[in-house]
This record gives structure tokens, sequence and C-alpha cells, in this order.
């Protein structure tokens, strides 16, 4: 068995490695921004620029964009553009299309609205120079520390007319567990799960197509990465997009993923109504053990205090081991079952029969009950939320190490159903290996409210979190 | 008033280590932290606003970034007993 100090010392150099290639390990545990600013950039930046785009019509902000096609026809063209300068598309198509947008910028250029227009607007320029009429459906903007590392990736959706609902996404990531090689499967496979949960939440698991966007400082990581991906699609029975990636810069991993249905999204957020209950699909938070277990390599101090709980230092290695695990697991069978539940695509919601909503927990961790409360104006009650490790939840929170220890990536999710159909959608995620339990209830509709049990508070220190939440009991 | 330097840390050193001090102040003590990137230093600031715990402040002059802080709080204990 490994001494601590040993540990610590694995930990360490692995920190060394990974800001060797770039990445900023430790800010996970802070959870520093790498997305651009949303509002104070992001949103008012493109309002300007859907004001100078005249065939480019850009959505407002969903989880996935979803448009009805034949999901045989959707193809998928991948455009990679330098920000700054506009230039002759590589792709001229005479058919509209969608686009998944994918923009990483400077630092300096991220926080500001006009130095953000400044630097994308040509890039989008060029996109708009691709199809006749182009939707955006889907964009993100990420932060890099390099001016060398900037681009615009967007991937180009053309598709016939057609009666199902195809779904995509595109989510992007420096690392999952920077205490592990980026070689490792996990890696991949947690980051292309992540950017999936978004169509599995909205029921979306069929005709599953994945172009990656995998980048590393070396050819050979790449490749490795690479191979990672195509075993990962294999594994859930998906086809892997040979598309252009980045190659410039450093460590990046994500996908864009499309899928169909043939079922409406669980978006019923008017159906929500009192005696309703909230599924959770398995425990959260496991984002906790990955940043203690990290966090002991700048205060070793950490250790003794983990110690005095009766944690060791391999007891929290194992527990973190399994987070990851949990992290790297696609949740594609949520995405089967979640789809029993919902109404064709012509048919009418039926509250005897179809869930009325769901979500997916990850960054934002518990508050996402508070966004469900808001999204369907309802009151609900919540008796607990169930996470991975309440003691490492609870050890973090304790410590100063996170400001929000519930918080996740590629999380379970949360399932709000009619009485009826609750106990029946529970015994068929428990046969697909899932852990479900209720979690709460719908006391009334009309006033968005959440009141949840005080033990919440031994897990979150952030108290602009807190107080959206009314603790009882 | 103890003041930590933490200039010359690599981004999000300095966040993560002044966090976890704050934890370890007793109500009513001062503490003031040093940096050099304000990345690092707004995101400490908001940090430690966001608890409620605390109050912090931010100064910069000549590219070193002052953070005070008085801890007002010593946890959301009283959440739990209210």
């Amino acid at each position: 068995m490994e001494s601590n100090d040993e540990i610590v010392e694995k930990i360490v150099k692995r920190l060394r490695y990974y800001r060797s290639m770039g990445v900023e390990p430790l800010s996970l545990a802070t959870g520093c921004a790498v997305k651009v600013d949303l509002l104070r950039v992001v949103y008012p930046a493109m309002e300007e620029i859907r004001r100078r785009l005249e065939n480019v019509t850009i959505a407002d902000r969903e989880d996935a964009d979803t448009f009805y096609g034949d999901p045989s026809s959707v193809s998928l063209n991948r455009v990679m553009i330098g920000l700054g300068e506009e230039r002759s598309p590589t792709l001229r198509l005479k058919a509209d299309a969608r686009a998944i947008i994918l923009i990483q910028i400077h630092q300096m250029d991220a926080n500001e609205p006009l130095k953000f227009i400044k630097k994308v607007l040509p890039a989008y320029r060029t996109i708009s120079r691709c199809a006749p009429k182009i939707r955006i459906g889907k964009g993100h903007s990420i932060v890099t520390p390099f001016r060398e590392d900037e681009f615009m990736m967007a991937d180009i959706i053309s598709y016939e007319k057609g009666e199902n609902v195809i779904l995509a996404n595109n989510d992007t990531m420096h690392i999952i567990d920077p205490t592990s090689d980026p070689a490792d499967y996990r890696q991949v496979s947690g980051a292309i799960s992540n950017s999936l949960n978004d169509l599995f939440v909205y029921g979306g698991y069929r005709d599953i197509k994945i172009a990656p966007l995998l980048n590393a400082p070396d050819e050979g990581l790449r490749e490795e990465m690479m191979s990672n991906a195509r075993k990962f699609a294999e594994s859930i029975g998906a086809r892997l997009v040979e598309v252009e990636q980045p190659k410039r810069g450093k460590l990046l991993l994500g996908a864009t993923v499309l899928a169909s249905s043939d079922k409406k999204p669980p978006t019923f957020h008017k159906e929500v109504d009192k005696g309703m209950k909230l599924i959770s699909t398995r425990p959260f938070g496991e984002l906790a053990p990955i940043t203690v277990y990290l966090s002991t390599a700048i205060d070793k101090s950490i250790i003794d205090d983990l110690e005095e709980k009766g944690i060791g230092l391999s007891e929290l290695e194992k527990m973190k081991e399994k987070a990851f695990d949990m992290i790297s697991t696609p949740n594609k069978g949520l995405g089967e079952v979640l789809a029993k539940y919902l109404p064709d695509v012509n048919e009418d919601y039926r509250k005897d029969q179809h869930v009325a909503c769901a979500t997916d927990v990850t960054g934002q961790g518990i508050l996402i009950l508070w966004e469900i409360s808001k999204l369907t104006n309802s009151h609900i009650k919540v008796y607990n939320f169930p996470l991975l490790f309440p003691e490492i939840s609870q050890f973090a929170t304790e410590s100063f190490l996170m400001p929000n220890a519930t918080a996740g990536t590629n999380g379970g999710f949360v399932i709000v159903a009619p009485e009826e159909i609750h106990e029946e959608i529970m015994k068929e995620l428990s046969l697909k290996g899932y852990e479900p339990k209720v979690i709460g209830e719908v006391l009334e509709k009309g006033k968005a409210m959440v009141e949840a049990p005080r033990s919440v508070a031994k897990y979150v220190i952030d108290e602009e979190i807190l107080s959206k939440f009314t603790l009882k009991g | 008033m103890k003041t930590i330097d933490l200039r010359g840390m690599g981004c999000p050193e300095p966040t993560i280590i002044a966090f976890r001090y704050l934890g370890r102040l007793d109500v009513g003590e001062e503490a003031e932290f040093l940096m050099d990137s304000s990345e690092c230093a707004y995101t400490t600031y908001k940090l430690i606003n966001n608890t409620g715990i605390a109050i912090a402040s931010i100064k910069e002059a000549n590219r070193v970034y002052r953070i005070s802080v008085i801890k007002i709080r010593s946890s959301h204990a009283s959440l739990l007993h209210a």
C-alpha cells in the first residue's frame, strides 16, 4: 500500500504534467470560470451579432438543439476557423443548415462584449457563407490564456425534412479527473458522456453520432484519445464521425453529439402539478471526492483533518476512483427509460402516462431543484438530496475547499413524474441498474419555492445558493 | 491583522489557499491577501463574499491586488439548528 507521502507526490507530479499541457488542474477546485461570462459578455454580444448577420439566426440558450428531420439524412461537416479574420469557407451547401458552435477565445477578449464581438464576428461571417440560411442551435464559448489557441469550431448539420426529433449538442472540457492520466479511457468517455447527457435527458438515444473534439499538445496523446473515442462510440452503438480537429493549443476533450427520438422532449413545465414526485436516478456530488483528493497536493494539513474524521488518504483515493467511474459512465439507459414515458411526436401529453420534466444534475448541483421550481412555477418540497459520499461533501464544505459540494459532471437526472406512474418508472430504472429514490414532491402550483431539509447547509457554503431554499426540519 | 502574501503563485492556487484560510479565521478576525493575478484576486473576492460569512474588499495598486477580509460568522451552522 502506498504511503500518504507517495500518494501526494503522485498527485503533485500529475498536476505538473497537466500544467505543462496548458491546463490548470486546480481550477476544478475553485470552479474557476472556463466559460465566457454569459450575462455580462455573451448575451449582449450575441444580440449585436444577430443584428449584423442577415442569413443567420441564433437560438436562445437551450440545453440541446432540437428540430424535426429524417435521422437517416443527417450529416455533419466541421469547419475550423481562426478568430479575428473572415475567410472563404471550405464548405458551401445548397440547402439551409443548422450549426453547433464552439468558440475558444483569449481571456483578454472574453471580458467585454465589444472585444468579444470584434474577435468572433468575422468567424460568424465566414460561417454565414456555408449555406443559404443557417440556424445556430447551440453554442458555447470557453476561455484560454493562450492567444495561439483561439478558434471557432462550427459543426454544420444538414438534414432533410422528417417527422423525428433530432437532438444536437456540444460540450467540451479541459479534463475530467486531473489526478488521472489524460490517456485513461474514462477521461474521453466522461467528456463525451457529458455532452450526450443533454440528449439522453430529452429521451434521445437512437442513431447516435459522435463528432469528437479532442486536442492535446502531442500527437501520440491525441491518437490515444481518439482511439478511446472510437472505443467509446462502439460501446454504446454510436457512429463516430471523422472530422477535422483543432490541432492547435492545449488539452481539450469533448464532442458534438447527435441523436434522434420519436418522442416529444420532457419540457411540459406547465403540466407539472400538485402531488407529482421528484425522482433522482442516482446519488450526486461526484466532484467532491475528486476536489478534496486534488487539494491535498496544495495543503497537506487536509490529510490530517481527514484522518481526524477517520478517513485515510488511500480510502479517499478509492472514493475518488468510484466518482470518476460514475462520471465516465454514459447515461444511455436513462434516455431509454425516459423515452418510454414521453408522448409520441404526434401525441398530446397525458398526466397518467408521461413524465412532465427531467433535467441532469451537473455543475450547479442542488441548485437545479430551484431551477425546476422556477421553470414549472411550483412549490417543491425536497425530502433529501442524495450524495455519493455525504461525509466527503461535508468535509469539503467545512474545510472551505468547495463553495458547492453537491456539484457533479455527467450527473444523474431529476425526473418530475406524476404519482400514478412514478413507481413504475423507478422499477424500470432499478432494472437498468440505477438507484432511483423519491427525493421530493410538488406541494402546489403558482409559486416558485423550494423547501429543503436544514442538512443541505452542511454541503454548501455559497450563501447565494442557500438563499434559494427555505430550510426546514 | 495578518497579511498573507500569495504573489508569484499560479492561479487558482492563491484562491484555494485564501479560501481555506478564511475557514480558520475566528469571528471578528481580519486578514489581508496579496495577489498579482487579477483573475485570481477577483475570483477570491467573489467567492468569499458569496459565502455570506465574511466581507471582502479589493484594492489594486501597481498590479498588486489587496483583498481585505473580516469574518462575520463562523459558518452556516446557525442554519442547521435554527
